[in-house]
């Protein structure tokens, strides 16, 4: 299990040298393959990791390195489903990049930072040491730096510029908070520190590195900026990888490790509230396709704090369904969003309209996701929704939970908003037809998955639930000291 | 084993000799002769660490040489850059003329800081320091042009201060202790106890402004900016990433943790004078628009986190100064050699005129992100951990303040670098360079050594802060 997790971590993250130098030597046609085949081999491998998780089993192993620093790992249930879940929606959206950015100038760099992006992502999923987390958040932060400004425009590569700022900024703060934590408790390894309560400082700047990162109000601004990257990037950062990094930290720091003060945890639940409600207004009035899923994305982050912040079963149960509903939700939407502007050569939802006749299965698949977004039964963005807010009452918090619901009605309005201008009504600008057909096919393929979840909810539950289990366990032993 | 020592010291000078008649054989000879010379000490001084063991001592004509871990450590610093700048000088000198006299004279300076680090006594400290500034008075003002000889006038001034101050200050210690060899300094000073006498803090307070202007510590650095960029750009690698460590910080550190005795507001000096420079360096780099002025002013910032780290008084401080020493030396000679490669190029220094060069040049683009990263304190390249063990000993010593503004300036370091990275490599490649070609082929071998250098360095930053840098701050904590 140990072993194999560390496979999962290597391939993707040791694979990627290979790319620049197949570029380097003339094989820029095999860039892409090499680059599907080794975040495919990334996600294959982690499905022999799903039955010992299903049984509730774990894992640890250990490096010492130097001093307090040691590369070890944390394989449980929440590891497992975030790997699985990252890995699988990273497959497909580097199976739609041989579509989409093929004939770029960049191609070898496009995938060597990709596969490395995919690398650092599971490497963090499964660290234990604090540093090591950090270290893999750093490198997805310089892999979304080279992957915003990929188009190279200077307007482009100012917002990539701003975004690693405004992350690598959050996440040296985090740094001086984990070190904080470290003056404390003398450790950095996230299974010692379980239980043992955070100061308020400490707190305060490890979440201005989680809220960096998953872009939550008021630093967020990055997010809608980095809609310059190729969609595909955006899609990558906004579904599977990037921004679920401070969600998944969240999860690991505090619902299975540390502990928060009760007053701290009002403040947090106000903030993600507030986060989701102003970013869902402001998608209301985005015309850019590529901002109002932006804006959409930073509301449904805020919705996946509130689940995990009130650390109660069916928050936590549904942030983690969240996480994983809105990465297939909003995958496909993003990569709709590519062929649309692949078809129309705008982001502007004005010049837009009366697409659906040409682009059937992307207008299909765009509804379903974009449903699933509103929490529209029976999609699973229904279910995870539902889910948080049932924790939401569970914990008490009735007031928090009534405006959630309001935040979600705002939610379904910006989204039929946006295809009804995109999909409906008369065609206001030239358009093409549909786009290559493994483009089409990636779109359709996360529209089943969002409904697959959906419908066949037992699957994903059944890990989440454990994933549960094991987060009770962590506090009954608390109870205990 | 300890015959090395002897080679370490000997092998440059004898090219030194050997120069004039390479030279006429033609470039090729003066290219191979220069490249042993630098290269053979390396291989002499790696081969030396794992045979250190307590230390070493060799007599070379009477006079006495020692090796100890502060040493070696320095050692390799000054040889590793200096093997990478002579290989990237091979190409460079080209457009300057003057082969076996730059060869020569680069030699001559790494002589001098070899010497310098492997003498015992004061005196042949301060003796081996005026012959490696000697030799870099000269090269910065090589090119032959205004600004260089400006510059290096300029220097040349500040340097003399620099060291009358530090000869007073070893005449005062000479005064007080009759003696200059460091082992019988450590002993006669330790012995009194009570308060420190006079003329040892008059002293310290010399040694601090001497070496802390060869350091270019804040304020004692206006000669930096002026000198470092003007100069050749394989001397400007050795003078930001070798000489202002083993000339300012190395004599500093010799100096202060194990000679003189504990004198506890030097320590409160290196911390304010490390703040000050960290801050001021990092907002005065944020400011220029010349390449490698910008990284000359970065040079002062970074200088200030060895100083603080210097100042802790802690092991993990010590660990996080000494490694970060190593690594700016990598990561900031790498930064200089991709701007002259650029300079070379392109005639220019100016950022705002160049544009997606990494198009045209993607060896100096790419290693030059490599550069960047390291210098940010970005993982996992080298400049992260030692930035961390500064940042983690800042906060094991209470020093909660200084800790966050090195976290701010981190973070104001690679918003500066970002700027380089944007105007020069990352973004639409300006037309006016449409036809520019890379740097020749010793040029990128030189930096894609030191790039791969800094990811390695930061990779298994636990073989190399084990293997070298750990048993430096040990001796320096004053253990075995």
């Amino acid at each position: 299990m140990e072993s194999q997790a560390l496979m999962v971590i290597l391939v993707p993250l040791l694979g990627s040298l290979l790319i620049p130098l197949a570029g380097w030597a003339g094989l820029r046609k095999a860039t892409g393959p090499m680059a599907v085949l080794l975040i495919g081999c990334s996600h294959l491998l982690t499905w022999p990791l799903l039955g010992p998780a299903l049984a509730g089993r774990t894992g640890e192993s250990s490096i010492p390195l130097y001093r307090w620093i040691e590369f070890s790992t944390n394989i449980d249930a929440l590891a497992v489903f975030m790997a699985f879940t990252a890995s699988l929606i990273a497959t497909l959206i580097a199976v739609y990049s041989l579509g989409y950015i093929e004939h770029t100038e960049h191609e070898p760099e496009y995938y060597f930072i990709v596969t490395l992006f995919v690398g650092a992502m599971m490497g963090l999923v499964f660290s234990r040491n604090l540093i090591f987390l950090y270290m893999f958040w750093e490198i997805s932060a310089l892999a979304c730096w080279r992957l915003i400004g990929y188009f190279r425009d200077p307007e482009y590569v100012w917002k990539a510029d701003k975004a690693f700022l405004i992350t690598f900024g959050g996440a040296v703060f985090m740094l001086l908070g984990f070190a904080l934590i470290f003056t404390q408790y003398g450790t950095f390894d996230i299974s010692e520190l379980r239980g043992k309560e955070i100061g308020t400082a400490a707190l305060v700047l490890v979440m201005a590195g989680i809220f960096s990162k998953s872009a939550t109000v008021p630093l967020h601004t990055w997010l809608p900026d980095a809609g310059v990257a190729p969609s595909t990037i955006t899609s990558l950062l906004h579904a599977a990888i990037l921004v679920k990094i401070g969600l998944y930290a969240f999860a690991r720091l505090f619902c299975n490790g540390m502990v928060i003060a009760p007053e701290a945890q009002t403040w947090l639940l106000v903030l993600a509230l507030l986060s989701a409600f102003v970013s869902a207004s402001a998608a209301l009035h985005e015309t850019n396709i590529k901002r109002l899923l932006a804006y959409s994305t930073v509301s449904q982050i805020g919705y996946t704090f509130l689940g995990l912040m009130v650390f109660t079963h069916f928050g936590y149960i549904g942030a983690l369904l969240y996480i994983m509903a809105h990465g297939f939700a909003k995958g496909g939407l993003f990569l709709c969003a590519g062929i649309i502007e692949h078809g129309t050569h705008t982001k502007d939802m004005t010049k837009m309209g009366g697409l659906f006749r040409k682009m059937p299965v992307t207008g299909v698949s765009y509804l379903i996701c974009a449903l699933s977004i509103a929490g529209i039964p029976p999609m699973a963005g229904f279910f995870s929704k539902y889910f948080v807010i049932n924790g939401l009452v569970e914990g008490g918090r009735i007031a928090i939970a009534t405006l959630a619901i309001l935040t979600a009605v705002v939610t379904l309005l910006y989204m039929l908003k946006s295809f009804r201008m995109v999909f409906l009504g008369e065609s206001r600008g030239e358009a093409h037809g549909e786009g290559s057909p493994v483009m089409v096919g990636v779109v359709a393929v996360l529209a089943v998955l969002t409904l697959a979840s959906g419908f066949l909810l037992q699957l994903p539950y059944d890990l989440v639930k454990v994933a549960d289990g094991q987060r009770l366990v962590n506090i009954v032993s608390l109870l205990w000291r | 084993m300890e015959s090395y020592i002897g080679w370490i010291l000997l092998v440059p000078p004898i090219a030194v000799l050997l120069m004039p008649w390479a030279s006429r054989l033609g470039g090729w000879a003066a290219n191979t002769l220069a490249i042993v010379a630098a290269g053979l000490p390396l291989v002499f001084t790696l081969r030396l660490i794992p045979a250190l063991g307590g230390g070493l001592t060799y007599e070379l004509f009477g006079a006495h040489f020692a090796l100890d871990s502060v040493s070696l450590l320095f050692l390799v610093v000054v040889n590793a850059v200096a093997f990478a700048c002579m290989v990237y000088a091979t190409s460079y000198v080209a457009h300057l003329g003057g082969r076996g006299k730059f060869f020569a004279l680069l030699l001559i300076m790494v002589f001098g800081l070899n010497a310098m680090l492997l003498t015992r006594d004061l005196f042949s400290l301060y003796l081996f320091l005026e012959v490696a500034s000697i030799a870099s008075y000269v090269l910065v003002a090589f090119g032959l042009e205004q600004d260089g000889i400006e510059s290096a006038v300029k220097y040349l001034l500040l340097s003399a201060v620099a060291t009358s101050l530090v000869l007073v200050g070893i005449l005062l210690v000479y005064m007080t202790a009759g003696t200059l060899e460091f082992a019988a300094l450590g002993a006669a000073l330790a012995g009194t106890g009570g308060p420190v006498p006079g003329l040892l803090l008059l002293a310290a307070a010399l040694f601090i402004a001497g070496f802390g202007l060869k350091a270019a510590v804040m304020p004692f650095h206006a000669w930096l900016p002026d000198a470092h960029p003007s100069a050749p750009a394989p001397i400007s690698a050795m003078l930001s990433g070798v000489v202002i460590k083993v000339a300012g910080i190395y004599a500093l550190v010799r100096i202060f943790f194990g000679i003189l005795p504990e004198i506890g507001e030097v320590r409160t000096v290196f911390l304010i004078l490390g703040t000050l420079s960290m801050i001021a360096g990092a907002v005065l780099a944020y400011f220029q628009s010349d390449f490698k002025r910008m990284l000359a002013y970065s040079s002062i910032s970074q200088i200030g986190y060895i100083l603080i780290g210097l100042g802790l008084g802690n092991l993990l401080g010590l660990v996080g100064a000494l490694f970060h020493v190593f690594n700016h030396a990598l990561f900031k000679s790498l930064l200089f050699l991709n701007s002259g490669a650029v300079q070379y190029r392109l005639g220019t220094r100016d950022i705002e005129q160049m544009g997606g060069l990494e198009t045209r040049m993607p060896v100096t683009g790419a290693t030059s992100v490599f550069g960047t990263l390291s210098i940010a304190g970005v993982p996992p390249f080298n400049g992260f951990w030692s930035k961390l063990f500064i940042i983690m000993g800042a906060l094991a010593a209470g020093q909660t303040a200084i800790a966050t503004l090195a976290i701010l300036v981190s973070l104001f370091t690679l918003g500066y670098f970002l700027i380089i990275q944007r105007k020069v490599f990352f973004g639409h490649l300006n037309e006016k360079w449409r036809d520019i070609r890379e740097a020749p082929a010793a040029m990128s071998l030189a930096v894609i050594l030191l790039a791969a250098a800094c990811l390695l360095t930061g990779v298994f930053f636990h073989s190399v802060t084990r293997g070298i840098v750990e048993p430096a701050a040990v001796i320096l904590m004053g253990g075995n």
